[in-house]
């Protein structure tokens, strides 16, 4: 299983099938709470996920199979809620205090 | 290039009674703004298929796949909000916001309106408003602290 450290992320990419509507919306929260962190989080189609050379991927629950082929050797988190989802408060905590992130 | 959100774009009291009907409405209003051809219309309820766009909160939010981006003229968000709630699967909807981008010209807005969907008082606001202003200017205005 994948797993890396909260502090060695310098990327997140946020996956969604286009890359239009809902990863716009979790990127931009996301981008929020880690504002100070210098972190960045983009927003990527799920099959251009290969190309992104994202440290940590999120992802909704039903595209987490296709994630996980496009970057078998990535951590990827899946999300069930656009907003508020407690997986991607747990990604935020764990880069906080340095914790350790692996797929659940 | 027209602004991304315009008061022609915003409907209140519209009806359906399906999320077909729902995703058809978004795909007509962004088609008769000429935001849109036909195929990304269509291109709609086929990523509807493919995952919900249900975001929480009484709100979704459809939009085309990737692959039918071309089919977008100018990038164009519409606000079309229903005078009785529907069933989208197993939620209630009340309001969908239609999404047509070309590229990343409408993350701002998206932006905006996570803001406003977290925020009671905006988020009452939308719901409830009769004045297409209100909304632009909820849609329209970052506050990033």
């Amino acid at each position: 299983m994948p797993s890396i450290s909260g502090t060695d992320i310098k990327l997140i990419v946020v996956a969604c099938e286009a890359g239009m509507g809902s990863s716009v919306m979790v990127a931009n929260q996301l981008a929020k709470q880690l504002k100070s962190s210098g972190i960045a989080v983009k927003h990527s189609p799920v099959n251009q996920l290969a190309s992104m050379d994202a440290d940590l991927i999120l992802c909704h629950r039903g595209l987490s199979s296709r994630a996980r082929e496009a970057v078998p050797e990535k951590v990827v988190i899946t999300f069930d809620m656009f907003l508020g989802d407690p997986a991607i408060a747990s990604v935020v905590s764990a880069i906080q205090s340095g914790g350790t992130i692996s797929h659940e | 290039m027209p602004p991304l959100l315009v008061t022609s774009g915003i409907h209140f009291g519209a009806t359906a009674s399906s999320k077909e009907e729902a995703v058809a409405l978004c795909g007509s209003a962004l088609q008769s703004l000429g935001a849109i051809s036909k195929e990304y219309a269509d291109a709609m309820w086929e990523r509807e298929q493919i995952a919900s766009s249900y975001l929480g909160n009484f709100v979704a939010m459809p939009h085309g796949t990737d692959e039918s981006r071309k089919y977008v003229h100018f990038g164009q968000i519409v606000f079309i909000r229903f005078a009785q709630p529907f069933i989208w699967d197993d939620e209630e909807v009340k309001l969908c916001i239609g999404i047509a981008a070309q590229g990343d010209e409408h993350v701002e807005i998206i932006g905006n309106l996570a803001d406003a969907l977290l925020d009671e008082e905006k988020f009452e606001v939308l719901l409830a408003t009769n004045d297409p202003e209100d909304v632009l200017t909820i849609l329209n205005t970052s506050h990033t602290q």
